[in-house]
């Protein structure tokens, strides 16, 4: 097949994330010639805006539709290559376009509004072509995409001093990640003599000692993407600094494009002996101590938010665990998807209530500041409810299926090997020690307080974020099929 | 089949989404109308239940699957959710959605202004949901959940006054009762997963796959075969199951307390339709459960005890909805006596159909009771004790009409539905008796039936015309208002006295309901024959009952404290000492443990407890240490992580 075929096929079967990015381009073009600011009103702008943004969603999900199903292992060759990894990332990014959108409507920053959802946008373009290369460029080229945005939108208002704080920390240890990354990428071209993915993932077990620290290096750089320790620094300041939606893109969207890039690195075709022998031993220590770091840490905080990063970097962890399973081919091809799915609900349901608290008027900065919360917002609370119910892993909510498949992946059948066992074990330990905390945060809601003013100010984006998030929750665990 | 599916999903889908929509409600306050997705939803169900019943959906193979969804894959283990259509579970389903629907058009007037009047709608559609999933489950551990489910709801209505302690206590009470009786059910579907899992039927089938009907009874006859002994525990476990549900002696003590609930729910949960699930459960097991005569030999006895205790208990009581309850109880112990009849070889089906004859019949004529004793609590200002009110008949005199005809079918004159069916279930018990090697004993329980249908009419006659006839009495606390229920109340309730008197024969005599259930597959062979002795001697036995009854209900009690008479209504009155019994025996025993262990509890657990709690909390506030806030810090940290991993990694391989 000649080169322009691939060209053209690979146009067509990533057209969802090309719109995606012509979308956020134009957005951002906007600027220039509108005028945006106090005067305007306010009100239809971000709609406007809004509006612009949720179409070219729509556009994309249905060009997704219409391309038609890739075949697949037709173009191993090319940058990109289709497979059900790449429909699965694809998918992840139109869930969390659409609510993280919703949740935008009424909270992006009102001087901006051009610039964040351009932003926005072509940061949602990025998941798919992370999730869709074949090539380390690619893969670079995806992960660039996602985080320059980053940078922007955490210092979008120029004058907020945490929000600039929490920029230039991410900035600058993204910048320290990439390059281990760019490094273990080198490292991995200098000894394959290639750059393409899957020519590279047939050389793991050709034994060369520097495959192995180039394989550590790579998988160090998306640990940053992750949040796995010893990356996870910069998540509470920044969760802390920056506004509620963006804490919950900060807390999805990396954190995808992250696992996306290590599934297309490892690759889910098994791993042979020697290659396993390191990557297996890396990612498990890996979530091991992950789990533990973020649940401990999450445990002493009375601060909402950062107890919010905490939490996230210890779904890393058990994200690492469905990786391993998936890599060793123990669970289901879409037990990582199905927890990033569920995750994706429950996480970015609890900062859409969080959002319509804040929006209506009340504070959620610290856990304190939620008591009595039911009785002042109630249809809010019980949206938190339901998401920390599945943060906890508790049955009638989609966590619990994410968490089952992952255990369930980790001491399949034919692993009688004792640290895989001690694994899930800990990762028992470790859900106890989560639902304290979130046990915390959940009675807080409840208890009365003095103060019982209620919070009376809707808004409809946020609202309709929340509910379908619970809905998604709840309707997941019974039917689990369709969590994919 | 055109449509059956759709019908089908719809029985139980529509009472799910009027559940779904009066939950919605009760967070808005108590709304007004938050009975109309409840009765919308529960008539769509019912117009449903009746169509297929009208289609012939079971089809010519006396089965068909109604495909669901696969709920889950684990590994081997699939969990479907379908649903099995046949024609014993289509008579029952009929009865159950058309039974609710009507009370709940009841119960629209009736809980008028209660607090909570959509959480009672909400909890109603609930228990109407897991009700039709039980009957049209195809899995025994599938109809285990909504087992549960119905029980939940349960629980959830005999205490919807929860405010009272007597209705929370109450409720416990069930709760517990039947927590006991369903931990042998447990046990008993899972051995009878392993038992299967042990045959050539359940090779290579998961444990969930293995408990479906058509497994359990393919398997069945290897099992008795084999591992007679085994098969004969499981089936103990799984009637020990049953007979909680359907309040049975010794689990009997529950259902008279469960009175504390709003009427309706008596009427609904607690005479027509929860209740009935234990029956059902031995009716839909049957195949399986013929195969162990010594059980089903037990499940008589069992039922013939009840029916005989509760007679008599009923026949001392002097709160209206109490006599009822007993007399519900008593009536299952007859479709327990009945069900029983099939340790007789080739005796089971027509065992099966006189039990669900019966059910059908008692579902109609006890909510119809209970539905008057409602109107008769409304009008006396929530008083129910028979001693305080009296000749009603004036005002109340649709309800005495309507109270009337429930009265005489439960008494069992002719020819009402109770006539009947009461006497197919003696038929059966008599047929039982001709059998050479246990006859003996059905011959026994053909008296003790005689003796609680007499014991019957004489309660319930007595009860009605203490209520309705004599010299009239109001009490207080009715107020100068006593009337007449609204029309809303007594439309369902016409329509329950119709087929209170037409049901039984209807489908008697005609055969039908043989015809139908027999059309079941593994119900084949039934062959009965109705003495005619039977009924005159029963319809005798009625009417004399009845006029006792009305003999006693003339007589002032007897005062004199040691007379035979007021001892024996003493002994009545108090249950015959049983709950006293338990109490002493049981429940006092385990609240001493109870003490002890709590105690252990929060001296010396929780003190420990405690301290691992605290741990986590102290660790991270140990490593929050780490987290300064400065970048060059996190930096040589990342650093260090990723050297150290580097050397473990690179020293270990050996690349």
């Amino acid at each position: 097949m000649d080169t322009l075929q691939v060209i053209k096929n690979s146009a067509a079967h990533l057209s969802p994330a090309i719109a995606l990015l012509i979308g956020g381009s134009l957005l951002m073009c906007a600027s220039i010639f509108f005028r945006t600011g106090v005067k305007r009103d306010i009100h239809s702008q971000r709609n406007l805006f809004a509006v612009l943004s949720m179409t070219t969603l729509v556009v994309a999900v249905l060009l997704s539709f219409y391309r038609g199903t890739p075949q697949l292992d037709k173009y191993d060759v090319g940058l990109f290559r289709f497979d059900s990894g790449a429909l699965a990332a694809e998918r992840l990014t139109f869930l969390g376009g659409f609510i993280l959108i919703l949740m935008s409507w009424s909270t992006a920053p009102a001087s901006r509004l051009s610039e964040y959802y351009g932003c926005l946008l072509v940061m949602l373009s990025a998941i798919p072509i992370v999730g869709a290369s074949n090539d380390l460029v690619s893969l670079f080229l995806g992960l660039e995409l996602l985080s320059i945005p980053t940078y922007v939108m955490l210092g979008i208002v120029k004058t907020d001093n945490t929000g600039a704080e929490a920029a230039l920390k991410y900035f600058m240890l993204s910048a320290f990640a990439s390059c281990f990354f760019l490094l273990g990428l080198s490292y991995l071209f200098g000894v394959v003599g290639s750059t393409n993915l899957l020519v590279i993932q047939g050389d793991y077990d050709n034994g060369k000692r520097l495959m192995a620290l180039a394989l550590l290096l790579v998988m160090c750089g998306l640990s940053f993407r992750i949040t796995a320790v010893p990356f996870h620094f910069y998540a509470p300041d920044v969760f802390d600094g920056t506004t509620v939606t963006l804490a919950g893109v900060m807390s999805y969207l990396p954190k995808v494009a992250g696992f996306v890039a290590l599934v297309r690195l490892i690759g889910t075709g098994g791993l042979g002996e020697s290659a396993s022998s390191v990557i297996i031993p890396v990612l498990l220590t890996c979530a091991a101590i992950t789990m533990c770091v973020g649940n401990l840490l999450a445990t002493a905080q009375n601060n909402l938010r950062r107890l919010l990063a905490y939490s996230s970097v210890a779904h890393t962890g058990y994200l690492l665990l469905a990786l391993v399973a998936l890599v060793r081919q123990d669970a289901d091809a879409n037990v990582l998807y199905s927890y990033l799915a569920a995750y994706a609900a429950m996480t970015l349901g609890m900062f859409a209530c969080l959002g319509e608290i804040e929006a209506a008027g009340g504070n959620s900065h610290l856990i304190g500041d939620l008591t009595g919360m039911f009785y002042r917002r109630p249809a809010a609370t019980i949206g938190l409810t339901v998401s920390l119910i599945s943060l906890i892993g508790l049955p009638l909510t989609a966590g619990f299926w994410a968490k089952f498949m992952v255990f369930a992946g980790i001491v399949a059948e034919n692993r009688p090997d004792s640290r895989s066992l001690f694994m899930a074990v800990l990762m028992a330990f470790n859900a106890v020690i989560a639902a304290g905390y979130y046990w915390r945060v959940l009675s807080t809601l409840f208890e009365k307080n003095a103060a019982k003013t209620p919070l009376r100010v809707f808004r409809p984006s946020l609202f309709f974020a929340y509910t379908i998030c619970t809905v998604l929750t709840i309707v997941w665990f019974f039917v689990p099929a369709i969590m994919r | 089949m055109p449509n059956s599916d759709l019908f089908a999903w719809l029985v139980p889908i529509a009472p799910l989404a009027g559940c779904i929509a009066c939950v919605i409600l009760s967070f808005q306050g108590d709304r007004k109308f938050a009975h109309v997705p409840a009765i919308l939803s529960l008539v769509i169900s019912a117009v449903c239940a009746i169509a297929l019943l009208a289609m012939g959906a079971p089809g010519s193979e006396g089965v068909t699957y109604v495909q669901g969804y696969r709920y889950l894959q684990i590994g081997g283990v699939t969990l479907d959710i379908s649903l099995r259509l046949d024609s014993l579970c289509l008579t029952l389903l009929a009865v159950v959605t058309s039974i609710s629907a009507m009370i709940a058009i009841y119960s629209k007037d009736y809980m008028h202004g209660n607090r909570g009047y959509a959480r009672y709608f909400a909890v109603f559609c609930g228990f109407v949901f897991s009700m039709t999933m039980l009957v049209l489950s195809h899995n025994l551990l599938m109809l285990y959940a909504f087992w549960e489910g119905v029980g939940t709801c349960s629980y959830l209505l005999i205490g919807f006054w929860f405010q009272r302690p007597s209705a929370a206590k109450a409720a416990t009470k069930a709760f517990l009762v039947n927590r006991v009786a369903d931990t042998a059910f447990l046990l008993g579907i899972l051995l009878l997963s392993f038992a299967v899992g042990q045959t050539d039927v359940g090779q290579g089938v998961s444990w969930f796959a293995r408990l479906d009907f058509q497994n359990i009874f393919d398997s069945a006859p290897v099992i008795a075969e084999k591992q007679s002994a085994l098969l004969t525990c499981i089936c103990m476990l799984l009637m020990i199951g049953a007979i909680g549900k359907s309040a049975q002696f010794p689990f009997h003590v529950w259902l008279p307390d469960a009175m504390e609930g709003p009427t309706p729910v008596s009427a609904l949960i607690h005479a027509a339709t929860m209740v009935t699930a234990g029956v059902y459960l031995m009716a839909r097991l049957s195949p399986m459960m013929a195969l162990t005569p010594s059980v089903l030999t037990t499940v008589a006895w069992l039922g013939g005890i009840t029916s005989l205790i509760a007679a008599v208990m009923a026949l001392y009581q002097d709160d209206l909805k109490r006599v009822l309850a007993y007399s519900t109880v008593s009536q299952l112990g007859y479709l327990f006596m009945a069900l029983g009849a099939g340790a007789v070889k080739d005796l089971m089906t027509v065992a099966v159909v006189a039990a669900m004859f019966h059910l059908v019949t008692h579902a109609f004529f006890k909510a119809l009771l209970f539905l008057s004793a409602g109107n008769v609590m409304h009008a006396m200002g929530d008083v129910i004790d028979m001693r305080q009110f009296g000749g009603l008949k004036r005002v109340l005199p649709k309800t005495h009409l309507l109270f009337g005809i429930g009265a005489a079918a439960l008494a069992g004159l002719p020819p009402l539905s109770g006539f009947f069916s009461k006497d197919g279930v003696l038929g059966v018990i008599a047929d039982a008796s001709h059998d050479t090697m246990i006859g003996k004993q059905f011959m026994a329980l053909l008296a003790i039936g005689f003796i609680t249908a007499f014991l019957t009419a004489i309660y319930t006659s007595k009860a009605y015309f203490k209520t309705f006839h004599g010299t009239e009495k109001i009490p207080e606390a009715a107020g100068h208002h006593a009337h007449e229920a609204t029309g809303i109340m007594l439309a369902p309730m016409a329509v329950l006295a119709i087929g209170a008197i037409g049901v039984g024969i209807l489908l008697g005599p005609t055969h039908w309901i043989l015809d139908y259930i027999t059309q079941t597959p593994r119900m084949e062979h039934a062959e009965h024959h109705e003495p005619l002795w039977l009924l005159v001697l029963s319809a005798l036995i009625a009417a004399a009952g009845c006029f006792v009854g009305y003999v006693l209900s003339k007589r002032e009690p007897s005062t004199n404290p040691v007379s035979l008479a007021h001892r024996i209504a003493d002994f009545g009155r108090n249950r015959l000492y049983i709950d006293w019994l338990y109490g002493v025996a049981i429940v006092q025993p385990l609240e001493w443990c109870a003490n002890l262990l709590g105690w252990f509890d929060t001296n010396i657990i929780a003190g420990m407890t405690g301290w691992v709690a605290n741990l986590p909390r102290l660790i991270g506030m140990v490593g929050q240490r780490v987290q300064t806030g400065r970048i060059p810090a996190y930096s040589y940290l990342t650093a260090a992580g990723i050297a150290a991993v580097a050397i473990w990694i690179v020293t270990r391989t050996n690349w």
